[in-house]
């Protein structure tokens, strides 16, 4: 084979190659969309700010929650008003929760763990699942006094419908040590 | 005409054409950065590092910014961003080391400039020294943006570990860069996740025992927190109670599974676990021709016969059977497709502040 025909195979080899192989990254499909996801998560995400927990910035309602064998009742005592945005998204679990005005028009929702549950993801142990017959849970709402109303359902079945008029509760905004009760 | 003629019948055009794919393929750089303690005392040298995951780097460059930080959290007398060291076509990992402590109630923010491929972007971190001086709250160790914009997630010591502390913060620095900077689809979103320690013990329950999380006493200051995440060293059969996961300090698996369901709301993808189908990108569905017909949407190459039943329960998925949502335990398995998915748009739904 003549020198020159011997290179022209070799450097259609490598064009190949590397055709080839720049076809793999790019194959990638995520890649541009992950890039133009982190450019808007860089502008929207601002900066953490140490200072949050004086909940100037933004705050969320907790009320205490008492169940037992399915009859859930709001426990006495005033709402305390926590740090931060709700954390919960509208839809994230098997047990929602919705909140009305007065008028019973919906404000919002959110979805959770059912609270009265305990779940199990280790491997290698059944069952995966426990329901705790009797217990108490914070309940998380959003800021807004206007809330009077909260349904709850799990499975898509209606469980309880509660008044929990945070307009009319007495609020505690200290922030002390707290010991939250347990589950049980 | 001639001259041009053999020019594109030469072997010039074909070095021309590899020379241009070879620069062109390149790779854009992908990095992660970590500081050494996590949550350094005041007098403890810090380490800088950046690992290269992938990608071409040119240059890089490491910045910081000191601030005070008293009991309210209120930020002062920040110095000007300072340019610490910068490096030429460096070779990985980046370390620096200062070799001079913080000193106390400092919060301090540093920035790794990365170039290459013609891209420049930013890894940006704030972390405070130890003790922490805001009362009661969980102390920033690796922030990096607003709480209601990005997930949260704060690692409790167990009182296991009460004694172990310094193994504590070890295993918190290991589990952000072994867990959140590993897994295939979660790392590249670096701007996502806070991460904090708690200043006070909780204790995980164990579910055969049937004992329950016992909450830190701080806990009322905790719920702006998507994951709470108790470590701990003893071992346990580990549950969730929606609030709070337990896991031994090694577990990085499972703290990828337990924050699949706590930071997106993802269901379980094994038979006898938490099934639910979500409005909008979810991993399970209920019924098999619910998630035949998603197939072909989800990406992954996903067909209508991928689409299993979880055992007897009423739910179908899509994932394979690595999927993280269908594992826990020490290793690191990707999320596949549908959690791909889910995990994208909620994060963008947090920084959208929805």
């Amino acid at each position: 084979m003549k020198h020159s025909n011997y290179f022209r195979l070799i450097s259609a080899a490598l064009l190949l190659f590397l055709m080839w192989s720049c076809k793999s990254g790019s194959n990638d499909a995520d890649q541009q969309k992950v890039l133009d996801a982190n450019t808007t998560i860089e502008k929207e995400k601002g900066q953490f700010n140490p200072a949050f927990q004086d909940m100037s910035q933004s705050s969320h309602f907790a009320v205490k929650i008492n169940y037992n064998n399915g009859v859930f009742e709001l426990a006495p005592g005033p709402a305390s008003v926590r740090a931060g945005r709700m954390p919960y998204a509208r839809d994230g679990g098997d047990f929602m929760v919705q909140y009305n005005d007065a008028n019973n028009k919906i404000l919002g929702s959110y979805s959770i763990q059912d609270p009265t549950t305990v779940r199990s993801c280790d491997e290698g142990g059944k069952p995966f699942i426990k329901t705790i017959p009797h217990g108490s849970f914070d309940l998380l709402l959003p800021s807004n006094r206007s809330i009077s109303i909260v349904e709850f359902s799990a499975g898509g079945k209606a469980v309880s419908k509660l008044t929990v008029p945070l307009g009319r509760l007495a609020t505690d905004t200290t922030r002390t040590n707290n010991p939250r009760d347990t589950i049980r | 005409m001639d001259t041009l003629s053999s020019f594109f019948k030469s072997p010039y055009l074909i070095g021309a054409i590899s020379i241009f794919l070879f620069s062109s393929c390149k790779q854009d750089p992908e990095t992660f950065a970590i500081h050494n303690p996590i949550y350094p005392t005041g007098s403890e040298h810090v380490t800088f590092t950046l690992n290269k995951r992938a990608g071409d780097v040119s240059s890089v460059k490491l910045f910081e910014i000191v601030a005070d930080v008293n009991s309210s959290g209120t930020l002062s007398g920040a110095t000007p961003e300072a340019l610490l060291q910068s490096w030429s076509s460096p070779s990985f990992p980046v370390t620096f080391t200062k070799s001079s402590g913080y000193g106390t109630n400092k919060y301090v923010t540093y920035r790794f400039e990365v170039s290459g491929n013609n891209h420049t972007y930013n890894s940006s971190i704030s972390f405070a020294t130890s003790p922490y001086p805001v009362a009661n709250a969980a102390a920033p160790v690796y922030v990096v943006g607003d709480v209601d914009r990005v997930m949260n997630c704060v690692f409790v010591p167990d009182a296991d570990m009460a004694s172990t502390l310094s193994l504590f913060y070890t295993s918190v620095a290991r589990d952000i860069d072994s867990s959140f900077h590993q897994e295939d689809w979660v790392r590249r979103f670096r701007y996502s996740y806070n991460f904090f320690v708690n200043p006070f013990t909780g204790t995980a329950g164990d579910y055969d025992l049937g004992t329950p999380h016992i909450y830190p006493s701080n806990n009322s200051n905790l719920s702006f927190a998507q994951a709470r995440i108790i470590l701990h060293a003893a071992t346990r059969r580990d549950f969730s109670d929606g609030v709070y996961v337990g896991t031994e300090y090694y577990n990085r698996g499972t703290i990828l599974h337990e924050t699949g369901h706590l930071l997106y709301g993802m269901a379980d993808e094994y038979a006898g676990g938490s099934h639910w189908q979500n409005a909008t990108n979810p991993n399970n569905w209920t019924s098999l021709a619910g998630a035949q017909g998603a197939a072909p949407g989800v990406g992954g190459g996903k067909k209508s016969a991928d689409a299993v039943q979880m055992g007897t329960d009423p739910f179908w998925k899509l994932c394979n059977g690595d999927c993280m949502m269908l594992r826990t335990g020490l290793v690191i398995w990707p999320y596949d497709a549908p959690c791909r998915n889910r995990i994208f748009q909620k994060i963008l739904d947090r920084a959208a502040g929805n």
